[in-house]
C-alpha cells in the first residue's frame, strides 16, 4: 500500500506499526470472542471495540484497555472495581475494530466513514480501523478529521 | 404430468416457507408488553429491564446500532442519550432496513447484560418488529429467534 501523506510521522514509525499490529491482533480476539457461541459477550456482539495507544514520557507506545466506547470517544481507566471515564483527547491513535458482520463494504460506506472522521475530530487522535469480518480481515483504515484511506 | 408434479412440489415448498414466522407470544411465554420511553430507559432502566417493551426513538444504524432521543442527538452522536440495540441478524440487516436515520417504533425486549467494563448491569434492546413512522409500515421483522441462552 502506498504511504497516506496525511499519516507520514506516526505511519513510518516502526515502534508505533508494532504496537499496532499487537493491538489489531488483540482486538481482532476480543471481537471474536466476543461473537463465538462458547464465550459470546452480548456487550460486545455487533458493536466496534476499541483502544487507545498513547506515548509516555520515554517516547515508548503503550495500549489502553479494550472497550465498547472507544468508538464514542471514551476511555475506562480501572480504579478498583469501578470505571473513572475520561474523555479520549490527543492521544498517540485510537485503533478501533469493527464487528465480523460488518464487510469491507460496510467499513468503506459513507456513515461509518462519516462516523470515523467525527471521532478523530472529537479526540483530535488520528484513528485506525480494523476489519474483523470475512472479507475485511486484515484491511486496516487510516482516518483523521479530512481523510479515509486504507492503510493495509 | 412431470411439470404438474414439479409445480405442486415448488408450491407447497413455498407454503411451508411462508408458514415459517417468529411467533413472539410463544418465544417469550407471555403476551405482555410495556410500553415505555427512551427516557424512562435511560434515566430507569429497571422499570424496563428484562421485559417485552415498546419505545419510540429516533433509528441510526452504523457501526453500532442506537435508538436516540432526537435527530439532533443522533447528529452528534450523543450515545448518552440513547439506547443501545443489539443486531443480532448475522449481516447486520438493520443496516439495510428502510428504517434507517428515522423515527420508528420498535417491538423487542430490553436485554439486562452486564458490562465489564463499566461494572454495572446496563440494558441492550433487542428487535422483534420495527415500524417506520416516514413510511407507515413495518421494515423489518424477525425472522429466527434470539439466542435463549443469552436471554437467561
Amino acid at each position: 500500500m502506498a504511504g497516506i501523506e496525511e499519516c507520514k510521522a506516526l505511519c513510518d514509525d516502526k515502534k508505533f506499526l508494532a504496537v499496532l499490529d499487537v493491538a489489531r491482533g488483540n482486538l481482532g480476539m476480543q471481537s471474536r470472542l466476543a461473537h463465538d457461541p462458547l464465550t459470546a459477550d452480548p456487550i460486545r456482539r455487533h458493536r466496534f471495540i476499541g483502544l487507545v495507544v498513547r506515548k509516555d514520557k520515554s517516547g515508548e507506545y503503550k495500549l489502553g484497555t479494550i472497550g465498547t466506547d472507544a468508538w464514542d470517544g471514551r476511555e475506562c481507566f480501572q480504579n478498583g472495581l469501578v470505571c473513572t471515564w475520561q474523555d479520549i483527547f490527543q492521544e498517540a491513535a485510537i485503533v478501533a475494530a469493527a464487528p465480523p458482520s460488518y464487510r469491507l463494504t460496510s467499513i468503506m460506506g459513507r456513515t461509518t466513514v462519516h462516523d470515523c472522521k467525527q471521532l478523530s475530530r472529537k479526540t483530535q487522535t488520528p484513528v485506525f480501523l480494523i476489519g474483523t469480518g470475512m472479507d475485511a480481515l486484515k484491511s486496516v483504515f487510516y482516518c483523521d478529521e479530512n481523510t479515509f484511506k486504507r492503510f493495509k | 404430468m412431470k411439470s404438474v408434479y414439479l409445480a405442486v412440489l415448488i408450491f407447497l415448498s413455498g407454503c411451508a416457507h411462508a408458514t415459517e414466522k417468529f411467533d413472539a407470544d410463544a418465544f417469550y411465554g407471555s403476551p405482555e408488553i410495556h410500553p415505555s420511553s427512551l427516557i424512562q430507559m435511560i434515566s430507569n432502566p429497571k422499570s424496563a429491564l428484562n421485559k417485552r417493551v415498546t419505545v419510540n426513538g429516533y433509528f441510526v444504524s452504523s457501526g453500532d446500532s442506537w435508538l436516540y432521543l432526537t435527530s439532533e442527538h443522533a447528529n452528534v452522536r450523543d450515545t448518552l442519550s440513547a439506547v443501545n440495540i443489539l443486531d443480532d441478524t448475522e449481516t447486520g440487516e438493520l443496516n439495510d432496513t428502510e428504517c434507517n436515520n428515522g423515527w420508528v417504533k420498535i417491538h423487542g425486549y430490553y436485554l439486562a447484560v452486564f458490562n465489564k467494563e463499566r461494572r454495572e448491569v446496563q440494558g441492550r434492546l433487542i428487535v422483534d418488529r420495527m415500524f417506520s413512522h416516514a413510511k407507515g409500515k413495518y421494515c423489518w421483522e424477525r425472522k429466527k429467534a434470539f439466542p435463549v441462552e443469552m436471554l437467561n
